[in-house]
């Protein structure tokens, strides 16, 4: 489903969600790309709070190898 | 004293019994550094997003706990010296333990089978919807089946707070 520019929601504040689980593989998969790049925020429409706190979600998932780091092939 | 949370992977090619062995011990250090397991979460075997030392899964494990400081120091000592633990992580989690674990739902449904809380009340079963809004809405985010590629999400619901990542990402992209 294609984003309407402009009427960006940052969904994680659509449903209250202050916490970003790191270990949680499939909000870590949703925001990254299939090379397993954090997606922008002017494409998701996070909120910059929410997509600081999802950055860092996501970097430690890499560290756990939750999410990989960069351009594996697809799984 | 101060909350930390402590992941880490286990080769997996041993025993169960010597896997939990490695598990306990992480647990032994804490309580023995005058710390206190708030919650504790075997989340099992799961495949690695890429390979650590030729191997392409690990045994996760997890521990939340109010520790002093000292415990970090003898907790990376044992991760270092034993070549058992293939990665390790330890945050400091800087807010209330119970609201953390409330919007914690490590691995989903696949976790929940081998969980072993330590304070099994704390989790909001996923059925139970509970009364806190947080929660439940947690659960609502989180209801994409594991294993299945992002791609295709049975449920419309889900469909809508995802990310555009689902059906055109490359086109964002490109
Ligand atoms: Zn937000």
């Amino acid at each position: 489903m294609a984003v309407i520019r402009g009427k960006k929601i940052c969904r994680f504040c659509e449903n209250k969600i202050n916490m970003i689980n790191y270990k949680d593989e499939r909000i870590l998969k949703r925001f990254t790309n299939e090379r397993g790049k954090i997606i922008p925020r002017r494409v998701t429409g996070n909120c910059a709070m929410h997509q600081r706190k999802l950055t860092t979600a996501i970097k430690r998932g890499r560290v756990l190898a939750i999410v990989a780091f960069e351009a594996e092939s697809y799984r | 004293m101060r909350i930390y949370e402590t992941t880490f992977i286990i080769n997996p090619q041993s025993d169960d019994a010597t896997i939990e062995k490695h598990v306990g011990d992480i647990k032994d250090i804490i309580t023995n550094t005058n710390g206190k397991i708030i919650n504790e979460n075997h989340m099992g075997t799961r495949r690695l997003a890429y390979e650590i030392n030729k191997l392409t899964q690990g045994y996760y494990a997890t521990f939340l706990y109010e520790a002093p400081t000292e415990v970090l120091p003898m907790l990376d000592r044992h991760f270092k010296v034993n070549e058992a633990y293939i990665r390790d992580l330890t945050v400091r989690i800087e807010c209330d333990p119970e609201d953390y674990l409330k919007q914690q739902d490590p691995f989903g449904k696949h976790g929940s089978e081998r969980r072993h809380d330590s304070s099994g009340p704390n989790r909001p079963s996923r059925e139970t919807a509970s009364d806190t809004e947080d929660s439940e809405k947690a659960v609502e985010v989180e209801t994409v089946p594991e294993d299945v590629p992002t791609e295709k999400t049975p449920d419309e619901d889900t469909q809508k707070i995802d990310t555009p990542s689902e059906d055109k990402p490359s086109d964002e992209e490109l």
